[in-house]
């Protein structure tokens, strides 16, 4: 198990007790909503602990939003995402029925999936996309996009490189 | 974000997308067998890599295709793609099976599976069949002409075995022997007793001492046993296999049992008092950081995480 350095409590409460009003504020005023700020609130600062390090002072509100706009977008992301997945079950034949638990894997995979991959060119992102879950060899998505084999490997090891980073191995 | 693979997992993913080809020449295949047996190391980057690989097919490929799609516009998706789709993702696994099992350095490698406290691994037999391996798990592999065998001192394996109908699967412990009827299931050694639970097909459960106390177990039930006692069938707990992909799925748990659950995938003491100990948890918690775990049940029951020191963390009462 990989050794976590908690950042200096002392200082992550003073992070707390200057900008945590703030920071709520600035979130309700974006989400609209005062249960999920205080949720995504909390999460800033739990990120900022277990990040083992806390900010210089005056860069403290900016580095707050840094990740308080992280969690912002992840969130988003996984309701997209989970919406996607809830329409595209109605369309599955009518044998597939994914249990809760099995539902709830799925969509954490996607959604670290899509994060991954949202950093990539399109054209890297639909060769993975064709390989992985389409099923064409690379030969067929040269063909279909139009690019070389060498090409789609460059593509291929680019995407593949990116979800490791996030669905790696637990051995790290 | 992490940083760069080191270089051991930059040549897995490389040959990870030579195999991915859907057109591996025997010479690839050959050369990707070098390597992987060339170091342990190499074997050990390759394992992880095959476990993104796991986590990536999570979802069925027609999911994932439209889910991952979404902002596309639907007349780009021509549904010949689904059919030809279907006929490549088989050519690929296909292709790797027979890889897979046309490597015997592998016994070698294998004759000693482990993994340490928090870590998980997912590894092939020679035969195909699939192992994964939970925190803190000790087993060694017998394969010969006659059975598939493997001897679990501790931990947890869950098998989906390979076919093989004329040698039978095995998985012994001190307490017994569980027979694979062609399946998949796992097997636990605890502190008090052994439990086997059956996913699919059947097994058989020989205690140790009684040969003639054989029970069989079908899809969907779990015994616990120990040397000259068999208990069950009981119903088996499908959430139970959640480790293999790294989470912890809860549904009405007493707390203590969840802090007992999470403090095998960590280093260290982790207690629970007993004031809290009834507290009713359920979620989905990742497995890879249990600290962040302890920190998000904090925040919805009324429990404080004391940390002592980075090894010995008590959860009590707020």
């Amino acid at each position: 198990m990989p050794a976590v350095e908690l950042a200096p409590p002392h200082e992550v409460h003073s992070l707390y007790s200057h900008h945590h009003g703030w920071l709520f504020g600035w979130l309700r005023k974006r989400l609209g909503c005062s249960d999920n700020a205080a949720d995504l609130a909390h999460d800033t600062y739990m990120r900022v602990l277990v990040s083992g390090r806390t900010p210089p002072p005056d860069q403290s509100r900016a580095h707050l939003m840094q990740i308080a706009k992280g969690l912002v977008v992840d969130q988003h992301r996984r309701r997209v995402i989970e919406q996607a997945y809830l329409e595209t079950l109605v369309h599955q034949p009518p044998g597939f029925a994914p249990s809760v638990e099995e539902r709830a894997l799925v969509l954490e995979a996607l959604t670290r999936i899509d994060a991954a991959l949202d950093a990539l060119a399109p054209k890297v992102r639909e060769t993975f996309l064709l390989s992985q879950f389409d099923g064409l060899t690379y030969s067929a998505i040269a063909g279909q996009l139009g690019i070389a084999v060498a090409t789609v490997r460059k593509h291929m090891l680019k995407a593949a490189t990116a979800c490791f980073a996030v669905l790696g191995g637990d051995t790290h | 974000m992490k940083a760069a693979p080191s270089a051991a997992d930059a040549a897995a993913l490389e040959w990870q997308v030579t195999l991915w080809s859907g057109e591996v020449t025997p010479q690839e295949q050959d050369a990707f067998e070098r390597w992987r047996t060339a170091k342990p190391e190499h074997e050990r980057a390759w394992q992880r890599v095959q476990q993104m690989g796991q986590r990536l097919h999570a979802a069925p490929g027609g999911v994932a295709s439209s889910v991952l799609r979404r902002g596309v516009g639907p007349d780009r998706v021509p549904t010949r793609r689904k059919v030809l789709g279907g006929l490549g993702l088989l050519a690929a696994t296909g292709g790797l099976a027979s890889l897979t099992m046309d490597t015997p350095p592998w016994r070698t490698a294998l004759a000693d599976l482990r993994t340490g406290p928090g870590e998980r691994r997912h590894v092939s037999l020679p035969d195909g069949t699939r192992v994964a391996l939970n925190s803190g798990t000790a087993a060694d592999v017998h394969f010969d002409a006659r059975e598939r065998r493997l001897r679990l001192h501790a931990g947890e394996l869950l098998v989906t075995t390979a076919h093989d109908t004329s040698r039978p699967f095995v998985v012994e412990t001190r307490e017994g022997r569980v027979r694979a009827l062609g399946t998949r299931f796992s097997v636990r050694r605890t502190a008090e007793a052994a439990i086997a639970q059956v996913f699919e097909g059947a097994v058989e459960v020989t205690p140790d001492g009684l040969p003639a106390a054989v029970l069989r177990l079908s899809a969907g039930q779990q015994a616990r046993f120990t040397a000259g006692h068999v208990d069950g069938p009981h119903a088996a707990d499908p959430l139970s296999t959640a480790w293999e992909r790294g989470l912890l799925v809860v549904q009405r748990w007493r707390l203590a049992d969840v802090v007992a659950e999470l403090s095998r995938h960590r280093g260290g003491v982790l207690r629970c008092d007993p004031a809290v100990a009834d507290l009713v948890v359920s979620g989905v918690y990742p497995l890879d950081d249990t600290d962040g775990v302890l920190a998000s049940l904090a925040r919805v029951l009324p429990i404080h995480v004391q940390h002592t020191s980075r090894y010995w963390v008590t959860v009590g009462a707020r």
